[in-house]
């Protein structure tokens, strides 16, 4: 069943490439441990880009939880806000309550 | 800002008398009734020791206001004076900085409103010094118990305690510096007129005030009642004159036969007779001849 493909993997288009480059290089390869020991360097260098994207990936993550949360508090402490407000402006007459109302001080006073 | 509210409370000098009760009687009558009233009298008819005498009776704290042209809607019932800010920086969030400024006039009341709001009594001495449309404020405090405030912010009502009357005093017979009542003023008060005090309450107060036993008081009170109901004098002379008369003599220890006691008389009451209501009198000759009346009179 030869006409099947066979999935090409990561690996053999690396393997692929960098025997490409390296023929290019220094002539044809034909050392297999020389080979495996590139293509075993090649896979460490992409572990760790993998790595950096995953933690970048993680940290903005963060980020937007932390920005939601921040608006929730936010959204919360403007609700409260109106509302004590709101229950200070309820009164019948508008100096009723104010800090204005006059002191009223008491003399006795001889007639 | 405060404003002084007065417990008033009957003085040393203060007498009580029959006549002064009766007229005190009266006027509480109408309060009770939820009427204010209106003293009307002459110069030194007392109008002004009554509405406090009346204003004690009533039971609660006084505020006065004494008539004069200074006298505004401001001077009544407050105004806005100043400015009040508020900053504040919201610091909730330490990563927002919020901050809001804001900037209000601030209104001070005084003592019309503090009355009404407290249901003090109102004591409105000489209203009619005051410019009647400054008074205008009054009338729907009296007739529909409820005081009209002007703000920035529309308009404020204060309603008016049960128990807040108003004493009002006036003199109709002052040329000077007065106004004309308004007729809607006095259609929502009681006005009592007051003719002055009868000679027994004259008495009494020339002793309690001038320090002096019951004959003298009597002598000099008799005086200055025979000048007034001569009807001869420029400026009709009144109890005050009495008690001036009365303290000078008691602190001199000066007897009533003496010539210091015809110059004193003289030197108080002779300015009120001046030249006369029909100006060709002579204030010298008419003293000498009332004195000479009083003093050979037997009592």
């Amino acid at each position: 069943m030869r006409g099947i493909k066979e999935p090409i993997s990561n690996t053999s288009i690396i393997e692929k490439r960098i025997r490409k480059e390296l023929e290019a290089k220094y002539g044809p390869i034909l050392d297999e441990v020389t080979v495996k020991a590139v293509k075993m360097r090649e896979l460490e260098a992409l572990r760790k880009v993998q790595a950096t994207i995953e933690r970048a990936r993680l940290k903005l993550l963060r980020m937007k939880d932390m920005m939601r949360l921040r608006q929730e508090v936010r959204r919360e402490y403007t609700k409260r806000l109106k509302d004590c407000s709101e229950k200070h402006l309820k009164s019948e007459d508008p100096r009723i309550d104010s800090e204005e109302k006059a002191e009223v001080v008491f003399t006795e006073v001889y007639y | 800002m405060s404003v002084t509210a007065l417990l008033v409370k009957p003085g040393e000098g203060f007498v009580e008398t029959p006549f002064i009760k009766d007229i005190t009687e009266r006027a509480l009558s109408y309060l009770r009734a939820g009427f204010s009233i209106n003293l009307a009298g002459p110069t030194g008819s007392g109008k002004t020791t009554l509405a406090f005498h009346i204003a004690r009776q009533w039971g609660r704290p006084v505020v006065l206001i004494v008539g004069s042209e200074d006298v505004t809607s401001s001077s009544l019932i407050g105004g806005e004076f100043g400015y009040s800010r508020r900053y504040v920086v919201d610091r909730f969030i330490s990563s927002v900085l919020k901050v809001e400024e804001s900037f209000h006039k601030v209104w001070f009341d005084e003592r019309l409103v503090i009355a009404c709001r407290n249901g003090f009594t109102l004591i409105y001495d000489e209203f009619t010094r005051v410019r009647p449309e400054v008074n205008n404020i009054l009338l729907p405090v009296l007739e529909d118990r409820m005081l009209i405030l002007p703000s920035a912010l529309g308009e404020g009502y204060v309603r008016v305690h049960p128990m807040f009357r108003a004493i009002l005093t006036s003199n109709p017979e002052e040329y000077a510096g007065v106004y004309k009542a308004q007729d809607a003023l006095l259609d929502r008060v009681i006005t009592i007129s007051l003719k002055g005090f009868d000679e027994e309450t004259e008495i009494k107060i020339t002793m309690a005030r001038g320090h002096v036993p019951y004959h003298v008081a009597r002598k000099i009170v008799r005086i200055v009642r025979r000048l007034r109901e001569s009807g001869l004098c420029e400026y009709t002379p009144t109890v005050r004159s009495c008690i001036m008369i009365a303290k000078v003599i008691s602190q001199q220890n000066i007897t009533l036969h003496s010539e210091v006691f015809r110059k004193i008389c003289f030197d108080i009451l002779s300015p009120k007779i001046g030249r006369g209501r029909s100006g060709d009198i002579n204030a010298e000759v008419l003293l000498n001849e009332v004195l000479g009346e009083v003093m050979n009179e037997r009592d």
